[in-house]
This record gives C-alpha cells, structure tokens and sequence, in this order.
C-alpha cells in the first residue's frame, strides 16, 4: 500500500510547477519493487560504492592528520601507511574514521598511564590497526 | 535517485549536496517512519508529503525531499 502513495505524489510533484527536487537512497537495488522501476520516476542514478586505495589512503592520511593535531603529538608512523591502505579493502569511510579514534583513545590512555615510564612505541597505532585489518 | 551499499555516503552526499545549492532539505527515513510510534505508515507518509508540499506552495520556497532507504519505504507487494 505504501508504494502508491509515494508513487502518486512524486508524479503529483513532477506534474506541479513547484521547486522540489526528489532524492531518493538505495542500498539493495533487487530488493526494489519492479513495478516501481516501470514508472522510471528518477532521471539519474548515481553508483557509490567503499572507498578505493587512493581514496583510503587520503582517508587515513585525513583523520591520522586531526588526530595528531587534537593530540598535539606525533602518534603515527608514516612509512607504514602504505601496507594499512592495502590491507583496509573494503572499509568505510566512518569505520576508517572510527578506527583512528578508537586507536589514539587507546594509546593516549595507555600513555597517560605510562607516563612516568615513557615506554611506548611510536608506531603503536599502526600495528593496532594492522591487528584489526587481518 | 543514490545506489550503494550502505555506509559508502548516500546520506552524507545528499546532505553535502542540500548545503552546496542551499536548499531546505526534507529527511524521511524509512527507519522512522515504521518505528513504534506510527500507527500508520502510509497515512504518515501521507501527511508528511501534504504537509511539505502544503508549505512549499505558501511560501514559494524551493526544497530538496530526501526518501532514505527507499527500498524499505516501498516494500514488495
């Protein structure tokens, strides 16, 4: 029943001279009702899709860059990033994101900690994403 | 019309897009619309889109309406 009504009153919008641009999001194009794909209702369909490697690696490169900056500290070694990228295929942008953050929270904690020690290593970030990767 | 997976940035896009031609942007989502709240879905979406449009033809605005997870809204019959 739902499907008509949506039906009708996008053509209702079409057919009227207001100023409505219609949007619509779609994860599982099979799940789509066939007859609601007759009524051709969109003019354009636009693909997304995860993040490619070059994309992840300006992802990474993004978020690693806030968070030092945040932290005001060095937390990341670079010369890893590469391999990280590689080993990420498949991640979204906000897992990515969430990924840092959980990182650094946990390595600033078990800074804050050690402090007195000063035992931690610098690439602790890379090799916990790099446990969370494989 | 957006199609990807989720979490590759349909929302996210549609939201950037709203702000870059500065336009009101209307969210419905089909998670809201068949929470516990709504006795009636459809009716909902009725008003909704009466409403929306009631306010568009007063006010001569233009708008964006944005139906996410349309594949939930339109459920196969």
């Amino acid at each position: 029943m739902i499907s008509n009504t949506i039906i009708k009153n996008i053509i209702n919008i079409q057919k009227s001279n207001l100023d409505i641009i219609i949007l619509a999001a779609l994860s599982h194009k099979n799940q789509l009702d066939e007859r609601f794909l007759k009524y051709d209702l969109f003019d354009s369909q636009f693909f997304f899709e995860f993040p490619n490697i070059e994309e992840r690696k300006r992802l990474f490169q993004m978020y690693i860059q806030k968070a030092e900056k945040r932290a005001k500290m060095k937390l990341f070694n670079v010369d890893k990033l590469d391999e990280l990228v590689k080993k990420s295929g498949g991640f979204s942008a906000e897992y990515i994101k969430q990924l840092i953050s959980s990182c650094v929270k946990e390595y600033l904690y078990t800074y804050i900690q050690k402090k007195n020690s000063f035992t931690i290593k610098q690439n602790f970030i890379s090799s916990k994403i790099n446990d969370i990767a494989k | 019309m957006f199609v990807g997976e989720p979490e590759t940035g349909k929302t996210f896009a549609a939201k950037v897009f709203a702000s870059e031609i500065d336009r009101k942007m209307y969210h419905i989502k089909a998670h809201d619309l068949f929470s516990e709240d709504v006795a009636d879905p459809n009716e909902m979406l009725y008003i909704i889109f009466y409403n929306i449009i009631d306010n568009i033809r007063q006010t001569k605005e233009s708008c964006i309406i944005f139906l996410d997870e349309i594949e939930k809204i339109i459920t196969s019959m």
